[in-house]
């Protein structure tokens, strides 16, 4: 064997281990994954998909009744995205764990926060695109802004804050599932029904008397109401309150979930 | 690299292992003769030139000190290689080597591995494990006590920063499981250890303490003088860690995966495209480069996951199970990158239910079961350690075999087994069992077709040392 053969078989250790660098580089992994998996798809076609399914067949029937369909229906189907976009990364957190990967990163010198906050990073790329398709579509139904200049960026903000807050609950729920296929049942089912069962599609007055509590209080109705406030200049403590509850209250679930989800990633190492 | 000198002429060497000449024991006289004619080549400092590689190989390990044991002399390691590897080695070379390219003598091994085989010896290196050789020249009638004696191993003190691992009565308990009770070694930097056990003995669990996966419920474990509980960063910058089950972002292409560990171990964008480069043709990768991981064969995929440890330059290599899985010619690729990180100067610890393995990489063996240590040191002092050589005598005609078994039957074992045509009579006396044997069978009249001598197989040493039952007859 000659020399060269030993000195291609090692490399160079650096002095230092930059953790912006572990950052972008773990960020740019997800981001590549996400496009090469085609994710990003999914996040063009959801919002498409809702537009079709709801506004065609319901715009008529809602401008009867004087609402501005499009205008009613934009805080719905960018939620819907959003939450879409988030969910999926349940299921990378939960690869991450099947595949061993996690087990790796954790033999090298890295900050444990790294790989989850990789995670968020990308997720925050996937969420943009998702919020960017999700408007356009909207606009080309008809909806317009109308909350003025801050009440727009409010209006994105609050979606992207909501996005960041359930990738981290969906990043727990990935860390704490027993199998990628269990964690997008978990993630997936309570945003369809939580959706469905919301003032998002419809008003409060179409549903049954008995379950309108539910409908008015549960968190997209309440999100749904805090966007079309802020989409339509009238925002107050009343529209947005109950809404930064509900985001601070996921914020803590997502915080529990992940630092679970991390301890049963360590305990699971034999 | 004067390969010569690391066969420098020894007058210990020839009187090392007197036993050797008889106690290997090929299984034809011819063999016999044509080895012990190269162990004497050898003994005058010559090198057979069909094992050049080999020999170079252990050259440049010779460091730090060699032991100096009180039992035996100057200590040896005895390395092994099959006579029909050797044989073919050339063809390895010059055939479409599909592995490293790095290493075209990786053909060198055999998968199969028996006791007739070409010997080499060598003195090993850095500071003595308290292991078996003392206990074996002291006590060779009670093996099995004497392999215990590993337990009780305190932290050696002299020439410390030559230790590359040092476990220290390292226990873990998931639960109700008692995965590691009590496991005391050290690794010499530089050097190859194998872990042996059979499966669940506690050799993973141990791994991922001492890679800093895991933290012991007690005991403590060292990596270059680094607490792996305390210094956990520390000892993470020196390690890497091929699992059982290639750890990478199988969505991702080799090429994208060795980036990213380049990365994620410091190294700035450029430089970590460029050495990935020189990995993937160190790996003989080139061609599968950018295709995604999940698509690379079983083998392929155990060389880009060891491959994505080595982006920069890890002091300490842990291999769990590397080679389970694996086909022969992928397993013959992991083993030449063994012996290449010794070259490279790397402590390798590796994990394995394979004996061969052990046997053939290892400068040492810890042999673990149920969570502790139960046996330390060379596959010869583990052999020479857990039972005297046997003398396998075969009968002419088959229809001897119970007339040969009647008049050796005080020699044999009690409730022996009798399995094939050849009767195995352990031979606690050496050469002088075979002497009586062939008087025995000389009186009666009885032809044998062959009768030799030989120590016992790894695997036989193995299975003794796992077994109680077995155990509890060699005390006995």
């Amino acid at each position: 064997m000659s020399a060269a053969d030993t000195t291609t078989l090692l490399g160079r250790s650096p002095t230092s281990i930059s953790s912006w660098g572990q950052l972008s580089a773990l960020t740019r992994r997800g981001v590549l994954n996400v496009i090469k998996s085609g994710e990003f798809i999914f996040s063009v076609v959801s919002p498409l998909f809702l537009a079709v399914c709801f506004y065609l067949p319901l715009h008529r029937v809602m401008e009867r009744q004087g609402i501005d369909y499009a205008q009613f229906l934009m805080p719905i189907i960018v939620l819907q995205s959003v939450g879409f976009a988030a969910g999926t990364s349940a299921m990378r957190a939960s690869m991450d764990l099947g595949t061993g990967i996690d087990q790796r990163l954790r033999v090298l010198p890295i900050n444990r926060a790294i790989p989850t906050l990789a995670r968020m990073a990308t997720n925050v790329g996937l969420l943009t695109v998702s919020i960017i398709f999700a408007s356009l579509i909207c606009l080309v139904i008809g909806w317009r802004p109308q909350g003025g200049l801050w009440g727009t960026i409010s209006l994105y903000a609050l979606a992207l804050a909501i996005g960041v807050i359930v990738s981290l609950l969906a990043d727990g729920i990935g860390m704490m599932a027993t199998s990628p296929q269990a964690t997008s049942q978990l993630t997936g089912l309570p945003m369809i029904i939580l959706g469905m069962c919301s003032t998002g599609f419809s008003t409060i007055e179409r549903f049954p008397e008995w379950i309108r509590p539910f409908v008015r209080n549960q968190p997209i109705s309440q999100l749904a109401t805090a966007m079309r406030s802020l989409d339509e200049g009238n925002a107050s403590w009343y529209t947005i309150g109950p809404t930064v509850w509900w985001c601070l209250g996921l914020l803590a679930l997502g915080s529990l979930l992940l630092t679970l989800g991390i301890r049963k990633a360590n305990k699971a190492t034999r | 690299m004067p390969e010569a000198a690391g066969l420098t002429p020894d007058p210990a060497d020839t009187s090392a292992f007197p036993g050797d000449a008889s106690a290997d024991g090929p299984h034809s006289s011819m063999n016999r003769v044509a080895r012990d004619g190269d162990d004497d080549l050898r003994a005058r400092g010559y090198a057979p030139s069909t094992t050049p590689n080999l020999r170079a190989r252990r050259q440049p390990s010779m460091s730090p000190d060699p032991v100096t044991t009180t039992s035996r002399g100057p200590t040896h390691s005895r390395r092994t290689v099959p006579e029909e590897a050797r044989d073919t080695s050339g063809a390895h070379e010059s055939g479409g080597h599909n592995g490293f390219s790095g290493y075209s003598s990786g053909g060198q091994y055999g998968s199969g591995y028996d006791d007739d085989q070409e010997t080499l010896r060598i003195p090993i290196t850095g500071p003595a494990p308290r292991r078996l050789s003392g206990a074996v020249a002291a006590a060779p009638a009670n093996p099995a006590r004497t392999v215990h004696a590993a337990a009780t191993h305190t932290p050696a003190t002299p020439a410390r920063s030559a230790i590359a691992i040092e476990a220290v009565n390292l226990h873990k308990r998931f639960k109700d499981t008692l995965a590691v009770d009590d496991v005391t070694f050290s690794v010499p930097a530089g050097s190859i250890v194998a872990l042996l056990g059979p499966n669940g003995a506690g050799k993973t669990t141990t791994v991922n303490m001492l890679c800093t996966l895991l933290k012991p419920d007690g005991g403590t474990a060292l990596i270059h003088g680094h607490d792996v509980a305390e210094e956990a960063p520390a000892v993470r910058r020196m390690i890497s860690l091929t699992g059982q089950f290639a750890a990478l972002d199988e969505g991702l292409t080799g090429r994208e995966n060795l980036i990213l560990f380049g990365r994620l171990l410091g190294l700035r964008k450029d430089e970590a495209k460029s050495r990935g480069a020189d990995l993937l043709e160190h790996f003989g990768l080139v061609e599968a480069a950018d295709k995604r991981v999940r698509e690379y064969s079983g083998g392929m995929r155990r060389r880009i996951d060891i491959a994505c440890g080595l982006v920069t330059s890890p002091k300490v290599v842990f291999l769990d199970e590397p080679t389970t899985g694996l086909d022969p010619r992928s397993r013959q690729d992991v083993w030449a990158l063994v012996e290449q990180l010794k070259d490279a100067g790397v402590t390798t610890l590796l994990t394995t239910q394979y004996l061969e393995e052990a046997d053939m990489l290892s400068d040492n063996i810890v042999v673990i079961d149920r969570g502790r240590v139960i046996a330390e040191g060379t596959s010869d002092e583990l052999k020479a350690a857990t039972g005297a050589s046997y003398c396998d005598v075969t009968p002419e005609h088959a229809a001897d075999l119970p007339r040969l078994l009647a008049i050796l039957a005080d020699l044999l074992p009690p409730g022996h087994r009798q399995t094939g045509l050849t009767v195995v009579v352990p031979a606690p006396d050496g050469a002088d069992t075979l002497v009586e044997v062939v008087r025995r069978t000389s009186e009666s009249g009885l032809r044998l077709s062959d009768i030799t001598m030989r120590r016992p197989s790894l695997d036989e040493v193995f299975l003794r040392l796992t077994d109680p039952d077995a155990a509890g007859d060699s005390d006995s």
